[in-house]
């Protein structure tokens, strides 16, 4: 399928995207807005951050959850390498298992290991096909994220990359960051239901969210209300 | 064989999905939000490809989606239609 939009629309919304962007104090708090979703979005992850960059490919603006990974991801234009950088490079995903077994980065991973940070999962942030910046994610330990962490951060930076294209300035960036954060709190009382429903019925995933599906459909209830009522079990309805 | 093929169901969900996001100025980040909401588990461009058929997606996501719509386009008399609205067997036609 074809994208309609034609060479000279991409290249203005584009840089409509980049020049917000540009606009620092209320871009660096959208940005460090987006790092907490991250964080929040992968248990596992200890700390987060999201790096936009310009028309030139050049970091401008750059937000953490700390100052560890702040000073990590700093570190990796310093000496040009990073899965950051090779994430951006190849326009892929990458992920670091152990840190102290990595030789792709050796530099690198040594601060890495020195900083105290075992793993690192790192997507770019695509938008109508070119490349607005990267998301990443850290963690204390080695072999923390899977290819089911894979999946949820590449899920996020999709979910950001729109929401910076649709966004019409930064502080719209934030308001929707913020829905993110509060659509990540509900999903996962959602995914506890299904975990509980799972157990009790002997079921696989799939089917008890079918199950839940078909259950607040029969209830005309939303499904939030049901799944924290099954999550809570002060009035589990027992599903 | 009764039962409509995957395929099938999967357009004849999209058509509906489509008509009441339209007819509810329900826009596709606001979908996709509340889709992923409910538990979601693909991206936006995905369900962008399964609104213009041009991917069937699994039956969960489609009734996942229908819900996600239903759910913003609430009071709307036209509901998008489950998975199990749209096969000839009904609920019942499991196996």
């Amino acid at each position: 399928m074809e994208s309609e939009v034609s060479a000279m629309e991409l290249t203005t919304a584009i840089a409509h995207v980049q020049r917000m962007l540009l606009d620092a104090p209320a871009a660096t708090a959208a940005v460090a807005r987006l790092a907490e979703v991250a964080r929040e979005l992968i248990p596992m992850a200890t700390g987060a951050g999201v790096t936009l960059v310009d028309e030139h490919g050049q970091p401008r603006t750059t937000a953490a959850t700390d100052p560890a990974v702040e000073a990590l991801d700093r570190l990796q234009y310093e000496l040009g390498q990073g899965p950051c950088l090779t994430a951006w490079d190849t326009v892929s995903m990458q992920r670091v298992d152990d840190t102290a077994e990595d030789t792709r980065w050796p530099e690198w991973a040594k601060a890495a290991v020195a900083t105290g940070l075992g793993s690192v999962l790192s997507t770019p942030l695509v938008f109508r096909g070119q490349e607005v910046g990267a998301i990443k994610v850290y963690a204390s330990g080695p072999h923390a994220f899977t290819e089911h962490e894979e999946h949820l951060l590449e899920l996020l930076a999709g979910a950001a990359a729109t929401l910076l294209g649709a966004a019409q300035d930064p502080g719209e960036i934030h308001r929707l960051s913020t829905s993110l954060k509060f659509a990540l709190a509900d999903r996962q009382v959602v995914l506890i239901a299904v975990g509980i429903l799972m157990e009790r019925h002997q079921i696989d995933r799939e089917a008890a969210h079918r199950l839940l599906l078909a259950e607040t459909r029969r209830r005309e209830m939303p499904v939030i209300v049901l799944a924290a009522c099954v999550a809570g079990h002060a009035d589990d309805p027992r599903l | 064989m009764p039962v409509a093929d995957e395929a099938t169901i999967a357009r004849v969900q999209a058509c509906g999905l489509a008509t009441v996001l339209e007819a509810a100025g329900v826009e596709l980040d606001g979908l996709w939000l509340q889709y992923f909401r409910l538990g979601g588990d693909l991206g936006v461009m995905e369900v962008e490809a399964y609104l213009h058929h041009a991917l069937v997606l699994p039956a969960l996501q489609r009734d996942l989606l229908a819900c996600a719509c239903n759910e913003l386009a609430e009071g709307h008399p036209r509901r998008a239609p489950y998975a199990a609205d749209c096969s000839p067997a009904g609920e019942a036609g499991a196996g």
